[in-house]
């Protein structure tokens, strides 16, 4: 007789203290939000326990490819009008080969809806201070009377979690494996070719063929996260803590004038300096074309970031 | 509209239903029903609303309030206008794609989880790219009809299977070529069935002109809005542009002057082409009397 296979659910511990602390804890000690603590509202706040895997995987690739590298290299020649420079190209055919192995931690949160980007670093907090976290309590032990919030359910069997996993290793192992081949290919390039430098490389052929396995599955692991939305000047903003320690994780701040107005200052002077020399370089002509091209497109890059930094609407805080 | 009559096949009722419509709910006993095929589905769910209309008006205008260009009493003088509840269905997509080598059975593998509104006419502001937060659902249950407007699935699951599954294929079959010639293709992507979400349709009005705001019912985040902009922010918007782009062909001039006396010219040129970049922000909200907020990620 078969027997249902019931995958372990873990829960960690939510902090102790009651949310409102957590929220006014961050208002006091934030080095911004504390100037205007005073004027700083609640609105709302509430737990959530968000249901996550955690899978170990180690992704193997044997790889091979056949490379065309463009070298250059920069000649002093001797002319009628005295010395100058040129610059001088030339092609190699390159052949790399190798293997690449590497061990990967995905979390997978086992719902169907795609994440919103604030649980991005609430999960990777987790990951970050896992043996700093309280250890998580098997399902059948857990004292409901302490849990606070609501407690999603996973949606996502193992299997599933285990495949998103595997897949997401070998497409990071597959962008690894392209920039170890482009390096390999630019140093045989430059081995054989001494003075000479690899300025580019494309691919005649590529194989990235990726193997993974699963080295190891978490419990399902329900993640506690206080979600708190507060008000300054009737403005809304929201701010997403670690439920298991009270860290804050996410926040949406209000912009100060000050910085407004240094963005404005930023980019007047961007404009200036940057644009003006620029043209001015341009305009003179000879060497110092191509550097007024990329000062005015500097420039202009610069003001239009700037100006949209003085008038945006919040600041986004994340854990770094 | 052109109506059909449909007969609930666990109930026995008959209720009628717009021509278009490809999902039907009963209203009687609740289930949903493939009306081309009388199939029954199991998974239909229902998010819960959480947060009630005034919490939704107020996240709204908190939202319009904190935007650069909204006037500063804003907040003060908005009065809310018509409101409504809008259950909007969305449908729910496994998309599991493998392309088998002879000696490795998942050379390429893609897999994923996405939603895709099943409406062809959503409340305004609201796409696919909307990511739903986390959080409870139950079981679709037909009194939810009568606290708001009910959206029904008007598009094919079929089609939008394909939407759903993209490039998935392509990807699939690009990572297996790296092992072999010939990869089989093994498709398991399914649909796994509908979602009805609340949304807050809320609207308000800032000196007699209407305002239009879309709020999700279940957490409170304004996903769409549109705000007044002020007089005197639209003054100060169009005065920032003046004073960006003279500052930077002065500083630009002196730029130029001090590196050739002949390029003062040039320099003036160029502050002033790079303050245009600059210049852009600032009139797309200066010009206009409206502004949108749109939820970002």
């Amino acid at each position: 007789m078969s027997q249902a296979y019931i995958h372990p659910i873990v829960l960690v511990p939510g902090v102790s203290t009651s949310m409102d602390k957590v929220f006014y804890q961050w208002t006091n000690v934030d080095k911004e939000i504390s100037k205007i603590k005073d004027q700083v509202e609640l609105k709302s706040i509430e737990s959530v326990y968000v249901p996550l895997y955690i899978v170990d995987v180690y992704a193997h690739s044997r790889y091979k490819g056949e490379a065309v590298v463009t070298l250059t290299r920069v000649v002093t020649v001797k002319t009628k009008q005295g010395y100058t420079t040129r610059t001088e190209t030339r092609h190699t055919i390159v052949y790399v080969s190798g293997e690449y192995d590497k061990d990967f931690r995905v979390p997978v949160i086992a719902r169907r809806a795609p994440a919103r980007k604030t649980l991005v670093p609430l999960i990777q907090y987790y990951l970050d201070s896992i043996k700093n976290a309280p250890s998580p309590i098997p399902l059948e032990n857990v004292e409901w009377d302490n849990v606070k919030g609501q407690v999603l359910s996973p949606e996502i069997l193992p299997n599933e979690a285990e495949l998103y996993a595997r897949d997401l290793s070998c497409e990071e192992l597959h962008s690894l494996v392209e920039d170890r081949m482009t390096t390999e290919a630019m140093q045989m390039a430059a081995v054989q070719h001494p003075g000479w430098t690899p300025s580019f490389v494309s691919w005649e052929y590529k194989i990235i063929p990726c193997r993974s396995e699963v080295i190891r599955m978490s419990p399902i692991i329900l993640l506690p996260m206080i979600h708190a939305v507060y008000s300054f000047q009737q403005r809304i903003y929201q701010a997403l803590f670690a439920g298991w320690d009270g860290r804050k994780v996410y926040s949406e701040e209000p912009v100060s004038s000050t910085s407004r107005k240094l963005s404005f200052l930023g980019a007047i002077l961007s404009s200036g300096i940057l644009g003006g020399a620029g043209f001015a370089l341009f305009q003179h002509g000879g060497d110092g074309s191509l550097l007024g091209v990329i000062l005015l497109m500097l420039g202009m890059a610069g003001s239009y970031y700037l100006t949209k930094e003085a008038i945006k609407d919040v600041n986004i805080e994340t854990l770094e | 509209m052109i109506l059909r009559k449909i007969k609930c096949p666990y109930c026995g009722s008959e209720f009628h239903v717009p021509e278009t419509v490809s999902i039907a709910v009963c209203p009687y006993c609740g289930s949903t029903v493939w009306i081309e095929t009388g199939e029954m589905f199991k998974e239909h769910y229902i998010y819960d609303i959480q947060v009630e209309y005034n919490q939704a008006y107020t996240n709204a205008i908190g939202i319009a309030q904190r935007q650069f260009a909204s006037p500063e009493d804003l907040s003060l003088r908005a009065t809310p206008s018509e409101g409504m509840l809008h259950f909007v269905p969305l449908y729910l997509f496994h998309v599991d794609i493998r392309a088998r080598c002879p000696d490795n059975p998942e050379a390429g593998i893609e897999e994923k989880w996405v939603s895709l509104l099943a409406t062809s006419n959503p409340p305004k502001g609201l796409t696919n790219s909307y990511k739903f937060p986390t959080r409870g659902r139950r079981f679709f249950e037909p009194r939810i009809l009568e606290r708001g407007k009910y959206h029904q699935p008007d598009r094919d699951p079929r089609d939008l299977l394909e939407l759903a599954i993209g490039r998935s294929r392509i990807r699939a079959l690009e990572e297996a070529y790296n092992e072999c010639d010939n990869p089989r293709l093994q498709d398991n992507s399914k649909w796994l069935g509908i979602v009805h979400y609340p949304f807050w349709q809320v609207g308000y009005k800032y000196l007699g002109k209407d305002y239009y705001a879309l709020v999700d019912a279940t957490d409170g985040t304004v996903v769409y809005l549109e705000y007044p902009i002020g007089s005197k922010k639209r003054s100060l918007l169009l005065g920032g542009s003046v004073a960006l782009v003279v500052a930077g062909m002065a500083i630009g001039s002196i730029i130029g002057y001090y590196i050739d006396p002949t390029l003062a010219g040039a320099g003036s040129v160029g502050g002033f082409v790079s303050g245009l970049a600059g210049v852009i922000n600032f009139l797309e909200l200066g010009v206009s009397r409206k502004g949108t907020y749109r939820l970002e990620g």
